[in-house]
């Protein structure tokens, strides 16, 4: 029975935790490239009276993708604000099995979104940005692969409570209910 | 559409899911409820949107400006700064404490950040004074949450563009609170320090010494100044602002001062992503909680709720500060605000108090909760940096949070006490 358990939860880890990582330095980077646009903005204006047209849409696109990039590791590092006084006031196999419900929970309404990401996606391909000549499917595209790579912790983290029900060991480190597994700050 | 979405998000909320997926949860399994599962993609379309504003930029860009600033060693100027002014005084490493967060506000606008970054660099010397460590985390905690009301500020910039208030107009509105607060806590130290007999631990400082310490903090105390110069003279808008504000922060700390490399670099853009994805995913999810309480009803039956409980606006605020109070205990500020901001806002704006007033009332009210048990951020952080139980911190935390009350109650009744600064600014 915990054999096949094992088995997931390594596979899924082997592929979240990754993708938590690069997301979340992808991230970074077009916090940069913001930065830049930013101040490319204010300059060419002040400098040279010349507006850039262009930089707020691709301030715009950087922040949404930087933004839900680092979705993943916040789930996955239990970053995600959350009220904990409550739940730790419970008794610990109560509040795992809440623990596992709320996880389940957030993997159903991300698969849920998955499933209506797919419209959004599509309306993408015929719309294209106002300045840029960017589709804005490309930018859209995020939020599928996003969702996708949320359903998978929320498939982890679940696992990883399972896991710890079935053996009654109730030894996680918990933020609020989720399970912290990736609490490296680099 | 019913509201059930919104005990869902409560019931969740309790439970301990974090914040962002109750959001997104609630309302989901309301609309399976109620079989209206079309509008899940108005549901994805809400939460996209909240992410995909130009004015949200600043929210990282603040973050980012805070960090480099700490990290390059800006704090210890400051404080030597501080320690030059009122060091001498009796109680003056507490003086010093409060002075030094006061004018880290004008960089970081976040409380935690302040409360970590004075508290490492004064509580052990504090301690090593005479002060016992629960006095000395209280000071640094009841401080700290100047940090988020004197501009530049997170919490307003989100309380902006969730409101669609002027964010330039909530920052010169910050300054007097924050200041009132400041000279408040400083205050009731000089009352506490005669009363528990605390010690005077420096020399007054001589012209030339504060001229010296002013010399190696000006470099710090210039930013607020830029950035409020630069808004008020219609050079960039608040969010260009903070961009503003990180490049002045590269630029001193990378190549005035040297103090931060590549490597950190990298460590705080990372890190500074990491924190503000957490906070604008809760912006997106909270615009879809603003959406659904308008489209449901439920804002307009608070709001006829509430008038019916009382006609009297002053009662009102007061309700609304102890509402305001009682979840700034359990909540922190940001996502407080952008909850309860949608669903209050235009119930006080409607009875005629002003938008930038209530912004106010909410955002200083909630602030001083993360100095609030049993679940004050700030708390915590001073706890961890001093070593103390929290316990121990709160008992000698009650002085100068009743100050804090007090302040809230003064901005709540003397609406000039907010709008005088913006208004003079020509901000609204």
């Amino acid at each position: 029975m915990l054999r096949p358990i094992d088995k997931a939860i390594h596979w899924l880890a082997t592929i979240n935790a990754p993708i938590a990582r690069w997301g979340r330095s992808f991230a970074a980077c077009l916090l940069a490239i913001m930065l830049a646009v930013a101040l490319a903005q204010i300059l060419s204006r002040a400098v040279f009276n010349f507006t850039l047209d262009w930089g707020e849409d691709i301030a715009r696109m950087s922040l949404v993708w930087s933004v839900l990039l680092t979705a993943p590791i916040g789930y996955r590092s239990g970053s995600h604000v959350a009220i904990s006084a409550f739940a730790e006031a419970l008794p610990p196999r109560w509040l795992y099995w809440i623990a596992l419900l709320i996880n389940l929970l957030v993997g159903w309404i991300c698969a849920m979104l998955l499933i209506e990401s797919r419209a959004l996606v599509m309306r993408g391909l015929s719309i294209t940005a106002a300045t840029v000549p960017i589709q804005m499917v490309w930018v859209y595209a995020i939020v599928p692969v996003v969702l996708t790579a949320l359903i998978l912790v929320a498939l982890e983290m679940s696992l990883r409570l399972a896991r710890a029900l079935l053996t009654h060991q109730v030894d996680l480190v918990l933020s609020g209910v989720v399970p912290v597994v990736d609490g490296s700050a680099d | 559409m019913s509201v059930a979405f919104f005990w869902f998000f409560i019931l969740l909320l309790a439970l301990g899911a974090p914040v962002v997926f109750a959001l997104l949860i609630g309302p989901g399994l309301s609309l399976v409820l109620d079989g209206e599962t079309r509008y899940f993609a108005a549901l994805l379309a809400r939460f996209y949107n909240g992410i995909d504003s130009f004015p949200l930029l600043a929210v990282p860009f603040f973050i980012l400006a805070g960090e480099l600033m700490n990290s390059g060693g800006i704090t210890a100027a400051i404080v030597r700064f501080a320690q030059s002014l009122v060091g001498h005084l009796r109680g003056g490493l507490a003086q010093v404490n409060i002075l030094s967060s006061m004018l880290f506000a004008g960089i970081s606008g976040s409380a935690v950040a302040d409360a970590s970054a004075i508290g490492k660099m004064l509580i052990p010397s504090m301690v090593r004074s005479g002060y016992t460590r629960p006095f000395a985390a209280a000071v640094t905690a009841a401080a700290a949450v100047i940090g988020p009301i004197i501009p530049p500020s997170g919490i307003m910039v989100l309380y902006g563009f969730v409101m669609n208030v002027s964010i330039g107009a909530l920052f010169a509105a910050g300054i007097v609170p924050g200041v009132l607060i400041g000279l408040g806590l400083m205050a009731t130290t000089r009352l506490l320090a005669t009363r528990y007999k605390l010690p005077v631990s420096l020399k007054k400082a001589t012209w030339q010494e504060r001229g010296q310490s002013l010399r190696g903090a000006y470099l710090a105390l210039l930013m607020p100044l830029i950035l409020l110069g630069g808004m008020l003279s219609g050079l960039f808008t608040a969010t260009e602002a903070a961009a503003v504000a990180v490049a002045y922060a590269l630029i001193v700390t990378r190549f005035v001062l040297r103090s931060i490399d590549n490597v950190e670099l990298r460590r705080i853009f990372v890190a500074t992503v990491q924190q503000s994805g957490v906070i604008l995913l809760l912006v997106g999810a909270a615009v879809t909680l603003g959406w659904l309480v308008t489209v449901s009803g439920m804002a307009s039956a608070i709001a006829s709720r509430m008038v019916s409980l009382t006609d009297n606006v002053y009662l009102l605020l007061l309700l609304v500060n102890l509402l305001l109070f009682l979840v700034g205990m359990f909540l922190d500020a940001g996502p407080a605000i952008l909850i309860l901001g949608p669903i209050l806002a235009p119930i006080f704006t409607s009875i005629g108090v002003h938008p930038v007033h209530f912004a106010l009332i909410m955002c200083v009210n909630l602030t001083v909760g993360l100095a609030t048990p049993p679940m004050g951020l700030v708390l915590f952080v001073a706890s961890s940096v001093s070593g103390e139980r929290v316990e121990n911190i709160v008992k000698a935390i009650l002085p100068f949070l009743a100050v804090e009350f007090l302040v809230i109650m003064l901005i709540t009744y003397f609406p000039v006490l907010t709008l005088a600064v913006p208004r003079l600014l020509g901000l609204m």
